[in-house]
């Protein structure tokens, strides 16, 4: 039988394998560095929208432009100065040519990201085939946001319905996610087109997916009944031109780039389910195993066994059908062990001997139009753990599961109730481990402030890691039963800084900066609140003392005071990104994580761009004796 | 001796209330009156406690560490009218407490601390960090301490980190350390697993007791010197460090099944510490 035979190549195949898995090490701040594996791409390259010139669009206005760079006043109102180049599409909100510009390709099912720059008090839509609206509009320092702030899908009007109720079906973002204006603010949309049947008749409405902003999800499953207020058309098609607002007021876009989707799909014929005995090891050899069980299914579905108490090994062999011939990305995650094989060729193969861990492979593949046998082999090697994730993306194909969802209706331990930390009237300094940029932070201090303005600093480097505002930590991985993480949630929108040391002796002024993990003689020693109830951080590199204090001010800002006493020359580095721009006023723009750094005007100190290994560094020289930096971050 | 007279003092009120508490219940109070005075210390609706460390200052107030990083000053901790304040608050889950020289001295997650009122308005403004010690970032390494030693320096035990098993992923995780105030930390010995109990008797001698576990299991306590390996091998990753006081023993040394008692074992490998009662002769080693 085919699938036996399939079964001894892969036995072969794994024997042959077994040692190149490698244990999946979560990221930690520890000694013991991981192996690196080669880097794996995680979902399928995107289209970009070039943006050297205009043809990328229908012909439009002149208010519509290809320039080089923009930057958008930080005081006067709807001002956006640019300069000539390519790769940035701006409007300049012209009063007399105010047209809004169309995608010259038109799209149904898509995904979509792009960086956006809203000037001062400025207002402009991201409208689905002309039609759906993302509002764009300078919605920094909003507590509350509504359907018309940046990242809100833009309410519907209908004038029957009577005065004061024309409006209709707005959706808020979850959390105002606005950086401040001149800053590029990226977003990532999945948009679905309404659905049709072959009589024309709409039998699905549009919806919003996902909208994403700056990193934050703010919007979920939103569906959208009609075009929205202002829509370039009234009537509801399967495809459209993305369409960009241009009446309301300049804006900046660029790094436009998207995946078209259609409703296609693999289809699975003549499955064959085994279940064999299943024990902690990996699987070596599968003639060995003791089959309990063998039917033919009409689907994938591990629910039974993931929800049950039982140790197995499944397999499943089959012909698979490929919609389309192109590119694949298949995903496999799982914990315990697992195979895939698909035309014979081994895809993916997880197999060692504990595998408690949750992992996830990627793997790339070109398929051809047409049926290919498949075996899926699971190994549920812990009773009371199972998880496997298969997924599959393709040519015009959204990522989605190969297999039937697991749907678990059992009891289970209610949720905890969220174990919070609200500063009330004092600052809260709390030591915690934290996730910075991947990388868990174990010698992290959490400063909360009544204000509602919050950072975290690492305490082992003498570094801000990151800063953000509202709710100040959620402390339930922490706190609640063992704590396993021992890991705080901040506020999910938040800017981090770079985290590595922020004050380094350098031979010249070309000198590498030094590595996170380097020993440079930092050694930390400790904190003291002042008189007010703020912490001053006390660290001290060979013959310098630092000392590091943050005041919280106003939405979005906080404010630092380094005092440091040199034995000799020292340099601090303010920022580090891919692109550090400066501004007019001492302020600096810091990409791509997009937060400005204005330094104080009455510094003696005047703080350099550099560029070391292709990274920008906002670096200040600092002589030997007491000085002191004043400097803001605003995002 | 007379420490030794202490020790099974304690470990036999220790038996009874392990056994019976259940039904004897009554019988173990008057029992344990005999040895203890149990005072309960009322404990305010809005404080929550997960005590984590407890010593009594110069003037007969009792510090108590919380597992969520606070530090309380108990007044009157005797009476049924006793006053919480709080002292400190924001420390990674401080597992251990001492008063010295006018300040508090705890074992957070990743450092050795001294606490001051420098003020002295009742609240901690210092936090000094005496000594740091590396971390994985792994729940299970939770540090324990300090104790102070005659002549004034601190040890702290810190619990191996949990994957799958007892695991050492950093220096110097199953250790027992030695740190002067001024933070010069020298390792003592390994061995340990999860050394939540230890202690220092009258005489200057370390007894060190285990909650559970692999290689070293509960139930027994360890009498610690210089330079000793209490028998879980992973804290000898770090033997070969300049600083360890343990030179001729390796993690590869230890067989992982011997199929021999640790008596047995320890007559093999004479580096390896049994424990200081043995439980068959009840007697000390």
């Amino acid at each position: 039988m085919k699938h036996t035979t399939t079964l001894n190549y892969c036995i072969a195949l794994i024997i042959c394998c077994l040692t190149s898995c490698k244990k999946d090490v979560k990221a930690t701040e520890t000694l013991v560095v991981p192996e690196e594996e080669p880097k794996q791409i995680e979902f399928l390259p995107f289209t970009e929208v070039d943006l050297k010139d205009l043809s990328s669009f229908k012909p439009t206005t002149a208010n519509w432009q290809i320039t080089g760079h923009a930057v958008a006043d930080r005081v006067k109102e709807r001002t956006l100065s640019f300069s000539e180049g390519t790769g940035i599409l701006v409007n300049m909100g012209d009063k007399d040519a105010n047209g809004h510009i169309f995608t010259a390709f038109e799209h149904g099912d898509i995904e979509i990201e792009m960086d956006v720059m809203m000037p001062v008090k400025s207002n402009s839509g991201l409208y689905f085939q002309s039609r759906y609206e993302v509002q764009l509009l300078d919605s920094w320092g909003v507590e509350e946001p509504q359907y018309l702030d940046i990242g809100g899908i833009y309410q519907r009007r209908d004038d029957a319905r009577g005065k004061g109720k024309e409006g209709f079906e707005g959706h808020a973002p979850k959390t105002n996610a606005a950086k401040a204006p001149g800053l590029w603010q990226h977003f990532k949309i999945i948009f679905h087109a309404p659905k049709f049947d072959d009589a024309g008749n709409k039998i699905k409405n549009a919806w919003f997916e996902e909208v994403w902003l700056n990193g934050v999800l703010i919007q979920a499953n939103v569906e959208v009944s009609g075009p929205t207020e202002a829509a370039a058309f009234e009537d509801e098609k399967p495809r459209g031109s993305l369409m960009i607002q241009g009446d309301h007021g300049p804006v900046a876009i660029k790094n436009i780039k998207y995946k078209l989707y259609e409703d296609k799909k693999f289809s699975f014929s003549n499955i064959v389910n085994k279940e064999f005995e299943g024990n902690y090891q990996a699987l070596i050899n599968m003639d060995s195993l003791k089959m309990v069980s063998e039917k033919n299914v009409d689907n994938i579905d591990i629910s039974e066994l993931a929800l049950s108490n039982s140790r197995k090994i499944v397999s499943y062999s089959g012909t698979m059908e490929v919609p389309t011939s192109g590119d694949y990305l298949i995903k496999m995650g799982l914990n315990g062990g697992g195979l895939l094989l698909i035309n014979n060729d081994t895809i993916f193969n997880l197999n060692e001997d504990y595998g408690y861990a949750f992992q996830q492979r990627f793997a790339e593949l070109t398929l051809e139009k047409g049926s290919v046998p498949f075996t899926l082999v699971y190994n549920k090697k812990f009773p009371w753990r199972g998880e496997l994730e298969l997924k599959v993306e393709g040519p015009q194909i959204q990522s989605y599961s190969l297999l039937e969802p697991i749907v678990d209706t059992r009891p289970r331990r209610p949720q905890p109730e969220r174990i919070l930390i609200e500063p009330k009237e004092d600052i809260i300094a709390q030591r915690t481990f934290i996730m910075h940029k991947d990388i868990k932070k174990v010698f992290s201090i959490s400063v909360g402030s009544p204000i509602g303005i919050h950072y975290a600093f690492d305490l082992s480097r003498g570094s801000l890691l990151m800063a953000w505002d509202g709710q100040f930590l959620d402390a339930t991985p922490m706190w609640d039963s063992r704590g396993e993480s021992q890991l705080v949630e901040p506020n999910e929108f938040h800017v981090a800084s770079h985290g590595g040391f922020e004050f380094a002796y350098l031979e010249s002024d070309d000198s590498n900066w030094p590595n996170m993990d380097d020993d440079i003689g930092f050694k930390q020693l400790g904190y003291e609140f002042n008189q007010e109830g703020i912490p001053m951080f006390l660290s001290q590199i060979n013959g310098t003392t630092v000392t590091n204090t943050f005041k919280p001010s106003g939405q979005r800002k906080i404010g630092r005071q380094i005092v440091v006493n040199a034995d000799k020359t020292i340099w601090h580095k303010l920022a580090e990104g891919e692109s550090i721009e400066a501004l007019p006023n001492n302020t600096y723009i810091v990409n791509d994580e997009s937060y400005y750094v204005e330094v104080s005007g009455s510094n003696k100190l005047k703080p350099v761009i550099r560029n070391v290994n292709g990274v920008d560094e906002l670096v200040v020289k600092i002589p030997s004796g007491k000085q002191t930096i004043n400097y803001s971050i605003i995002w | 001796m007379k420490h030794i007279n202490k020790i099974l003092k304690l470990v036999l009120v220790f038996c009874l209330c392990q056994t019976s508490f259940a039904q004897l219940s009554n019988d173990i109070q008057k029992k344990e009156a005999e040895y203890y005075k149990i005072v309960n210390v009322p404990i305010p609706k809005d404080v929550i406690l997960e005590v984590g460390g407890l010593s009594l200052t110069d003037d007969d107030k009792l510090g108590v560490s919380t597992r969520r990083g606070d530090v309380w000053i108990i007044d009157k901790p005797y009476s049924q009218t006793p006053t919480y304040k709080r002292f400190a608050h924001g420390l990674h889950e401080p597992l251990g407490l001492a008063y010295k020289n006018n300040g508090f001295y705890l074992s957070q997650r990743g450092e050795l601390t001294r606490l001051e009122d420098k003020n002295n308005d009742g609240v901690a403004d210092v936090y000094k960090t005496v000594y740091s010690w590396p971390l994985s970032g792994n729940y299970h390494e939770y540090s324990y301490g300090p104790k102070f030693t005659k002549d004034g320096d601190m040890l702290v035990t810190l619990n191996l980190g949990w994957m799958d098993r007892g695991v050492s992923l950093v220096k110097w995780r199953g250790w027992m350390l030695k740190i002067t105030p001024e933070g010069k930390m020298t390792p003592i010995a390994t061995g340990l697993r999860s050394p939540a109990g230890y202690a220092i008797n009258g005489d200057g001698d370390i007894f060190y007791t285990e909650n559970q576990g692999d290689w070293v299991g509960s139930g027994r306590m360890t009498h610690l010197e210089v330079g000793d390996f209490a028998g879980n091998p992973e804290g000898l990753r770090w033997a070969g460090e300049p600083e360890s006081p343990i030179k001729n023993l390796k993690f590869e040394d230890i067989e992982a099944e011997s199929g021999l008692t640790l008596y047995e074992y320890a007559k093999k490998v004479p580096a390896l510490k049994a424990p200081a009662l043995d439980p068959l002769k009840d007697r000390y080693l």
